[in-house]
């Protein structure tokens, strides 16, 4: 059971969860309501009500911090009471918030944001360009650096400028075309008032704090002076005592609980059609790659590398470790950017076999180190193992606790796993594929890429950038380190009486949109 | 007069001799808590700061957390403070301890308390019964039930009783215990329905099993049956003269019991979400939150140590002999 409580919560992955906005000209965010009947369908909307959700993976660590949050649940608490500049919307279609507008000059080095106007914090304060500083300073304090700090990395954070009220301008020290898919981060960059302090959580969401229990429960109260549509629901209660996804199910079985978000996914099986628990599946393209050093024999010679990848028998993978809830990856992430039918690679075990004796490693032999960080991720190793059998490959699946796993090793080990939510292609890239990124877990460093990079972080016009990203996506397919086995979906669990959700682009329960929901 | 205060005053001496070594046992015990968390790998400091801790950074912290002191003198201060009602804040929330450690306490105790006022009269009353009727199919019903539920563990009847009254079958009570963090667990007794049931049903049999065999042995005794022979009522003989010597083995078996359900309720507490000091160990050590790890510890260390204090001084009271021998 301690293993199901440190997979929720690093489900979340201290520190390792942003993800910055999506450029995106596919859609694929499409959502599957696996519902019997008009489950989901639009009656005319009631109001009242508390929302009680569970979510697993809390614990004493949790915090209500807009900028640095840990847990799973601390996403799920975030989301009710900040709000971003900008929004990713499902198909990673960009949508402001917060903002009215964001404007680049010419070369991309400054930026103009303006925001909406009549906008009030749960305080009363008017939202102002000086909170936007605040904010952006906030998370970039070289002293504590938060989660968001190495996306605004190229931001002139003492350049800030407060135009007037509702305009900054920002000066960037390199071209940085991409700032406003970065700061479209709902979990890591809520805009919080001047002198914000997190133990009195002020911000401008549709639920206002009312009580917070760390692992255990959290009230949030709906703010009737919220700038858009109001929320229905008068309240909504956020539990995370539940170390088990057996007693959440119950819970929720037994009407204590009115939802269950991101539920395991081998616990949606259990729930039958038409019964009084409804499945909400979401798209969210999560991801869980094998992760092999590029540096480090044998992973450094790209035979090898694309010979561990051919083994994969990747339909396996998703009906056995996935529950089928996944779709097949193809060893590139970011599958709303660039275009992702153009990858596809099938299992060929000859071809492994071919590359590998090319590569003088007939008969290789090598440690895979797993640890129960997200679902399936476990499964998968074992799976691979077997699979990569057939080419004559020994995978020795070592399992470890999560704390190992993220401990002294992290980063280092030769071949192992990861867990990422769906990014933008380009903020993904600074995020794990740049010798400077902040989880580079495959060791990848070619200057060639790196140039392409910065080309295309420094290009406004859209379909030039696309061009880049095109490029940078060929080499992750033909050279890289990941093993990109499936895009993983998100399953929630909700009661029947629970109404107004959509499928989430990113997130549980509709990107935790609790505004939208009504009780019946 | 005399004869008086001979019988009390050994009586005193020990019990007197038995808190001190008490005492004893629970300062040994702060220590191996305090060294034993102490030696966890990774410090404090990088627990606090998590895995984007910086060398400046930590070394503040282990400064302000005076980790930079010998560990002798922490454990001096750790001790001054415990012993002060100080507990001390969580390394990882910086909240007060004893705040956080409170509602868990009472929300274990009441589980506790309930567990063992129904559970000790029913299993001492039915285990009377089955030995009084033994051989019979009442008593090898009882037995038997007894026997196949001591193999059970205590998750397999949880689960079982929530399916059975709380989803599947049938809905009468609460498939969990959901406690709001600041109210009390009788704002909604439901809640409390099915752990006490849980918890009885794993206690049960130990203590029913024990009386019923030492109440077979003293039934079976020559004073029982010149008893019997003298034509005394049954139930006199029962409860006056055979019940109090059957006891005194069963008060043994009584603290093993509470102890258990005082640290081992941890399996019930996950079952059921039920917020009590179990969960409050789990979390504290998932997130390596050393000092609320220690304090927990130490209650229940603490407990365990007065249940068999008492127990031993009970003891002692019910059984003549041990009190009037020379200690």
């Amino acid at each position: 059971m301690l293993k199901e409580i440190d997979r929720c919560r690093s489900l979340t992955g201290i520190d390792r969860r942003r993800f910055l906005a999506g450029s995106a000209s596919l859609g694929i965010a499409a959502a599957v309501v696996a519902s019997t009947g008009a489950a989901f369908a639009q009656e005319t909307p009631k109001s009242g009500g508390n929302l009680r959700i569970a979510i697993l993976g809390g614990g004493s660590a949790d915090t209500l911090d807009a900028n640095s949050n840990v847990t799973q649940p601390d996403t799920a608490r975030v989301l009710g009471l900040y709000e971003p500049l900008r929004s990713v919307r499902k198909g990673g279609v960009f949508e402001n918030v917060l903002a009215e507008s964001m404007e680049a000059n010419a070369d991309a080095t400054e930026w103009t944001i303006r925001l909406r106007p009549d906008v009030l914090f749960h305080n009363g304060k008017k939202l102002q360009a000086e909170d936007v500083a605040f904010t952006f300073r906030r998370v970039t304090d070289p002293a504590a650096p938060l989660v968001g700090a190495p996306g605004l990395a190229p931001m002139d954070r003492d350049g800030l400028k407060i135009v007037d009220d509702l305009t900054l301008r920002v000066p960037m020290k390199t071209p940085y075309a991409i700032f406003d898919e970065v700061v479209a981060d709902d979990i890591n960059l809520g805009i919080v008032p001047v002198g914000y302090d997190p133990q009195k959580p002020v911000g401008t969401g549709a639920f206002k704090f009312e009580s917070f229990s760390p692992g255990q429960q959290s009230v949030f109260m709906r703010f009737d002076d919220y700038w858009g549509e109001k929320a229905y629901l008068d309240s909504v209660t956020i539990i995370d005592s539940f170390a088990s996804d057996n007693a959440a199910f119950y819970a929720l079985q037994g009407g204590e609980i009115d939802a269950f978000a991101a539920t395991p996914l081998a616990l949606a099986k259990q729930v039958q059609e038409g019964g009084p628990i409804k499945i909400l599946a979401s798209e969210v393209g999560q991801w869980t790659p094998f992760t092999m050093r590029v540096d480090q024999p044998p992973f450094d010679n790209p035979d090898v590398r694309k010979a561990m990848r051919l083994v994969v028998d990747r339909e396996q993978i998703i009906k056995i470790a996935m529950s089928g809830f996944a779709a097949p990856g193809n060893d590139v992430f970011s599958r709303w950017d660039g275009a992702p039918d153009r990858f596809k690679r099938e299992r060929d075990i000859e071809q492994a076999k071919e590359l590998l004796k090319k590569a003088g490693q007939e008969n290789l032999t090598v440690d895979l180190v797993t640890a129960d960080i997200a679902n399936g991720v476990v499964t998968s190793a074992q799976i691979y193992a077997r699979q990569a059998k057939d080419a004559g490959i020994t995978v020795n699946v070592k399992q470890v606790t999560p704390e190992v796993f993220f401990g002294e090793q992290y980063l280092k080990w030769p071949f192992a796993q990861s867990f990422w939510t769906l990014k933008p292609y380009l903020p993904q890239v600074a995020l794990c594929l740049l010798p400077n990124s902040p989880y580079n877990e495959t060791h990848w460093s070619d200057p060639a890429y790196i140039k392409l990079y910065g080309e295309a972080i420094a290009t406004i016009d859209p379909l030039k950038r696309a061009d880049l990203i095109s490029q940078l996506q060929i080499a992750d397919f033909e050279q890289g380190g990941y093993i990109i086995p499936s895009h993983n979906r998100i399953i929630d669990l909700v009661a029947s009486n629970v109404n107004g959700l959509s499928p989430g682009a990113l997130l549980a329960l509709g990107d935790y949109n609790y505004r939208k929901i009504w009780l019946s | 007069m005399l004869k008086f205060t001979s019988a009390i005053s050994p009586l005193m001496t020990l019990i007197c001799r038995r808190i001190a070594f008490g005492a004893l046992t629970l300062l040994i015990l702060s220590m191996l808590v305090f060294f034993a968390t102490e030696i966890l790998p990774g410090d404090a400091a990088r627990v606090v700061l998590g895995r984007a801790a910086n060398e400046t950074a930590l070394q503040a912290l282990r400064e302000q957390l005076h980790l930079d002191e010998p560990v002798a003198a922490r454990y001096w201060h750790w001790l001054v403070n415990i012993c002060t009602g100080d507990f001390g804040t969580s390394l990882v929330n910086g909240r007060p301890i004893a705040e956080l450690v409170a509602s868990r306490l009472m929300n274990s105790a009441v589980l506790l308390v309930l567990t063992t006022g129904l559970t000790i009269p029913l299993a001492v009353g039915l285990g009377v019964f089955a030995a009084l009727r033994r051989g019979r199919r009442s008593d090898s019903f009882l037995s038997v039930a007894a026997l196949v539920v001591a193999s059970l563990p205590e998750f397999v009847i949880g689960i079982g009783l929530i399916i059975v009254f709380a989803t599947v079958v049938v809905q009468w009570l609460p498939p969990v215990s959901m406690v709001p963090p600041g109210t009390s667990v009788f704002a909604r007794p439901l809640v409390l329905v099915l752990p006490t049931l849980t918890l009885g049903l794993v206690s049960f049999p130990y203590i029913f099993r024990m009386i019923r065999a030492t109440m077979i042995d003293v039934l079976e005794s020559d004073y029982m049956e010149m008893a019997t022979l003298k034509g005394l009522p049954r139930w006199r003989m029962t409860f006056v003269h055979a019940l109090p010597n059957a006891v005194a083995p069963a008060i043994q078996v009584v603290a093993l019991m509470l102890a258990y359900l005082a640290g081992g309720t941890v399996m019930i507490e996950y079952v059921f979400g039920y917020a009590g000091l179990g969960q409050g160990l789990m979390n504290a050590i998932q997130s390596r939150d050393m000092p609320v790890i220690q304090v927990i510890v130490l209650l229940l260390a603490a407990f365990y140590v007065l249940v068999n204090l008492a127990a031993d001084i009970v003891t002692i009271l019910v059984t003549p002999k041990l009190r009037t021998g020379t200690w």
